[in-house]
C-alpha cells in the first residue's frame, strides 16, 4: 500500500486521468472528492466485499432446482449470444 | 471441439465461438475468465452462466430489465456509462441469482452488480453501477414486493 500524506485541499493523482482530493476533514470523518472518467466506477470498498460475498452466495445454486413456476417468471426478452449473432 | 465438464450438464461441447471471456473474471474472483451461457429451459428467462475454468461453478442469472422495468432509465449516466450502453451497441445484460438456502421462492437478484457481455467481441465484467442505490438482494419472482 503507497501512503500518502495530504492536508486539507491538498490532493494526489492516480494515473493520468484520476484526482483524490481531501475537501474537509472534521473529527474521525475524511471528505474526498473523485474526478475520474465517467466510465470509471468509484465506490466505498465496503460495496466491493458486500458484492465478493453475494458473488459467493450465488454461487451456491443447490444441485436440484425445482421446477421454479413459470408464471411467476417474467417471460424471456433477448436472446443470448450464440455463435456468429452479431 | 472442446468439451467442458460441468457437474450440472454433463459434459457439454462448446464452440470457441460460444465462449465469453471476462479479462478481470468476476468482482473478488478475478481466475475465471471463461464462461459459456446456457439456457435454463426453453423459453425460460433465466440463463445459466458457466464457468469453463470449474466444472462445478455455475451461475443462475436474469436480465434485469425483466424484473426491474425501468432498470436502465434510472440509471445515472456515470453508471449507464460503466455498462458501455452509450456507444449505442446493443450488450447482454444479466444480474447474478442467489437462492438463499435453497428456498427457490426467496430468489434475488444482484442488481447492483450486472454481468454485461458484447455479443460481438464476446467479452463479458461485472460492473458495479455505484450510484444506482440498487440492492444485491433484489426479489426475482412476481409475487414478492421490491425490498428496495
Amino acid at each position: 500500500m503507497l501512503v500518502l500524506t495530504r492536508k486539507v485541499e491538498e490532493s494526489i493523482m492516480i494515473g493520468n486521468d484520476i484526482v483524490v482530493s481531501v475537501l474537509e476533514i472534521r473529527g474521525n470523518q475524511v471528505k474526498l472528492g473523485v474526478e475520474a472518467p465517467r466510465s470509471t466506477a468509484v465506490y466505498r470498498s465496503e460495496v466491493y466485499k458486500s458484492i465478493m460475498e453475494q458473488n459467493i452466495r450465488a454461487a451456491e445454486v443447490p444441485e436440484e432446482l425445482d421446477r421454479i413456476s413459470e408464471d411467476l417468471l417474467p417471460r424471456r426478452s433477448q436472446e443470448p449470444p450464440s455463435e456468429g449473432e452479431v | 471441439m472442446p468439451i467442458i465438464e460441468t457437474t450440472r450438464f454433463g459434459d457439454l461441447e462448446v464452440s470457441e465461438k460460444r465462449v465469453i471471456q471476462f479479462p478481470d473474471g468476476l468482482i473478488g474472483f478475478p481466475q475465471w475468465k471463461a464462461f459459456a451461457i446456457l439456457e435454463h429451459q426453453e423459453d425460460s428467462p433465466l440463463f445459466w452462466l458457466q464457468s469453463l475454468d470449474l466444472p462445478q461453478l455455475a451461475f443462475l442469472t436474469i436480465d434485469p430489465r425483466l424484473i426491474k422495468p425501468d432498470f436502465l432509465e434510472a440509471l445515472h449516466t456515470g453508471d449507464r456509462a460503466c455498462l458501455g450502453l452509450e456507444e449505442g451497441s446493443t450488450k447482454f445484460v444479466l444480474a447474478l441469482i442467489t437462492i438463499p438456502e435453497g428456498r427457490v421462492e426467496e430468489m434475488t437478484a444482484n442488481l447492483l452488480a450486472p454481468v454485461v457481455i458484447d455479443p460481438k467481441s464476446r467479452v463479458g465484467r461485472q460492473v458495479i453501477l455505484a450510484n444506482s442505490g440498487l440492492s444485491t438482494q433484489h426479489p426475482v419472482l412476481r409475487s414478492r414486493p421490491s425490498s428496495d
